[in-house]
């Protein structure tokens, strides 16, 4: 009977140090931390990459990114880039049959290190085709080819060129409408036609007339346009939104 | 049928009609800032007498739009091309070529009568026009102001808002050992140019201009006792505001003028006043036992922003121009004084406490948006631009290593020292010069 009260006694502070030590764990859980690269998701802002693109009738760009297709690796000696820029290893350099590619493409030396002649059909298959090795972009569209539409292409001509009105009260306002005419050769035909409702709008608030000078600028600077030169038709005149209200002012 | 035809075809011939229709619409909604690159040769001048002040207008019209961030002067040395005639138009392609988006030509003269004859012309440089021609008659003293009135002109053109560079700030010029400071009132021109001194050997603080940029109120303690003073800068007179019993102190004009707003202290309290500067009679707006002070009209003259600690800590407050309807604005972090109604009226700026820094701050009158355009050690007391884009403010450096005044563009760019002579604190920028 004297144990009893005894044990009761013990079952607690058996608790006690329980859950001391927890709480300990647990604070110093909460302030030790492994260091771990995260890779913040980037903005995908929806600029086109003209240069890999050609001009369609919609925008549709395949992801840069694409999962390895199971083509045949090519050759061992088609591959292997020469010269390597360091000292290569033995085995390397007894390659007799090594033929240089057509356009050799110097390696960066960390690759260089790390190349092993017997391992050479797993380099390859880790290495995606060239022309998305340094690129993430999302795909947009039906995701199956490279076009871009030709809104699409004006826009990232465009904008590099447009500076727009910083600093302005109510910003949201300042929407600038023109209607542009273009040569075949991309060079500005003549001078841009402001919309009817930008038109009156520019007459009465200074602030607009100064966006609407900062988008005909934009329009200016940024002549001549690489565009199609088939389908001129389609874009020797076209309306251009100068839209300032997604800016940061 | 036939007339469902007919329909159908007034239809079509309305379609066909309808002038400056383009299929396609591109949407242009990210841009890329960058201050606008222009051109400004010397102007031209029949005479090498006149040469010289045609030099001289066109380097203070350069470095005029440069400060404000919005251009970028394209270096003289540049140009492939002179202008000789500015009443033909330019060979816009030359300068073209050396990215110039804008050109301005001018010309000076020396008339019969002894005046200086101004003329310019701003040029569009891809749209081949112009943009704006004025001419201007002055003093030959004067061609310093006319070059900023030039400045101002192309700055409006281009960016909407009138410009700024035709004004004067008015500051407190400090000099010796810190023990023994003394602070003066100085005026210079807002580049920098002819400073001067208005008052001497006395403590002055906080100048504040009236809207015709002829009459600046600030506290001194040249009686002893911290007093509100009126100086003229015409006449030079100084004289004290209204007849109290203590101090007085953060004077600050009504858009019109005729009121005076600011502290009165009394047995450890201080209050808001205003005061008619016609009938001289002053009106309490505050009536709180906590400290209301920094009092500043909106551009209307309706309501007056103002600081007090009545909540617990120093924080921004909003009333009508009787006093009524007091309300608190400001719920940021940290400390909120100072504050300053932006001539546009769309903005409050003010000083921010936090962290252990004071920094610039703007924010809505409803105290919404809070934006922080500079945070350095000690940067305090903004003063808006009469176009309210602009922002002075005290730099103080750490460690005692004394005061500064630098400016800021109101969207946080362009941070730049402003040349004084000397330590400087206290900046008032007036109104454009009439």
């Amino acid at each position: 009977m004297r144990n009893r009260p005894t044990a009761e006694r013990a079952a607690p502070r058996l608790g006690v140090v329980f859950s001391v030590v927890l709480h300990v764990g647990l604070a110093v859980a909460l302030f030790v931390s492994f260091s771990k690269k995260i890779d913040l998701p980037l903005d995908n802002p929806p600029i086109v990459p003209v240069d890999l693109v050609t001009v369609s009738d919609q925008t549709n760009i395949a992801p840069m990114q694409k999962p390895v297709e199971n083509t045949p690796p090519p050759t061992p000696q088609e591959a292997v880039p020469t010269p390597m820029p360091e000292p290569a290893p033995p085995k390397f350099e007894l390659a007799p049959d090594v033929k240089p590619t057509p356009k050799p493409k110097p390696e960066k030396p960390k690759e260089a290190e790390k190349f092993d002649i017997n391992d050479i059909q797993k380099l390859l298959a880790k290495k995606t085709p060239s022309k998305t090795a340094s690129r993430n972009v999302q795909g947009v569209g039906a995701q199956t080819a490279m076009t871009a539409d030709l809104a699409s292409v004006l826009m990232s001509e465009i904008y590099r060129c447009w500076s727009p009105p910083t600093g302005t009260p109510h910003p949201e306002r300042l929407i600038v409408k023109y209607e542009v005419f273009l040569n075949r050769d991309g060079t500005v035909a003549q001078p841009p036609q402001l919309a009817p409702d930008t038109a009156a709008a520019v007459v009465s608030d200074p602030y607009m007339a100064a966006a609407a000078g900062a988008a005909r600028r934009a329009i200016y600077t940024c002549s001549p346009y690489k565009l199609p030169a088939d389908r001129y038709a389609q874009w020797r005149n076209f309306i251009v939104n100068f839209d300032p209200r997604q800016l940061e002012q | 049928m036939r007339k469902f035809a007919s329909v159908l075809i007034a239809l079509a011939a309305m379609a066909l009609c309808q002038p400056g229709f383009a299929a396609l619409q591109v949407d242009v909604n990210q841009g890329n800032v960058q201050p606008l690159p222009i051109a400004i040769p010397d102007f031209v001048a029949p005479t090498a007498a006149d040469a010289a002040h045609g030099q001289d207008i066109a380097k203070v019209v350069r470095s005029d739009l440069e400060r404000s961030g919005l251009f970028k002067p394209l270096d003289p040395k540049s140009y492939i091309d002179q202008i000789a005639n500015i009443n033909v138009a330019p060979n816009f392609q030359n300068w073209r070529v050396i990215t110039a988006q804008g050109l301005v030509t001018g010309q000076v003269a020396m008339q019969p009568d002894g005046r200086l004859r101004v003329d310019f012309r701003l040029w569009d440089v891809y749209g081949e026009s112009q943009m704006l021609g004025l001419q201007y008659f002055t003093q030959p003293t004067n061609w310093r102001r006319i070059a900023h009135m030039v400045s101002d002109a192309i700055y409006q053109r281009i960016t909407g808002e009138k410009g700024y560079f035709d004004t004067r700030i008015v500051f407190i010029a400090e000099s010796g050992p810190p023990l023994k400071r003394v602070k003066r009132l100085a005026i210079m021109d807002e580049d920098g140019a002819n400073p001067s001194f208005l008052t001497n050997s006395y403590l002055v603080l906080t100048p504040r201009f009236n809207p015709t940029a002829q009459m600046i109120a600030y506290m001194s303690y040249i009686t002893g006792k911290p007093r509100v003073t009126l100086f003229d800068l015409e006449t030079g007179r100084s004289e004290k505001l209204g007849d109290f019993p203590n101090m007085t102190f953060s004077p600050r004009f009504s858009p019109d003028g005729n009121l005076v707003a600011m502290t009165l202290e009394s047995g450890g309290n201080s209050d808001v006043y205003v005061m008619d500067l016609r009938t001289r009679k002053s009106t309490r707006l505050t009536y709180d036992p906590a400290i209301d002070t920094a009092p500043s009209f909106s551009p209307d003259g309706k309501q007056i922003v103002f600081e007090s600690d009545r909540g617990g800590s120093q924080q921004i407050y909003v009333m009508n121009a009787d006093g009524s309807n007091q309300h608190r604005i400001s719920f940021g972090e940290g400390k909120n004084g100072t504050p300053v109604w932006s001539p546009r009226g769309d903005l409050i700026a003010f000083t921010k406490q936090a962290g252990g820094q004071f920094g610039i701050a703007v924010m809505h009158p409803d105290g919404s948006g809070e934006r922080i355009l500079s945070n350095g050690w000690e940067d305090e007391g903004p003063t808006w631009a009469p176009n309210g884009r602009v922002l002075m403010f005290t730099r103080t450096i750490r460690g005692g290593r004394g005061s500064q005044i630098w400016s800021v563009d109101v969207t946080g760019r362009n941070l730049r020292r402003v040349a004084t002579p000397g330590d400087a604190s206290d900046p008032a920028w007036s109104p454009l010069i009439q």
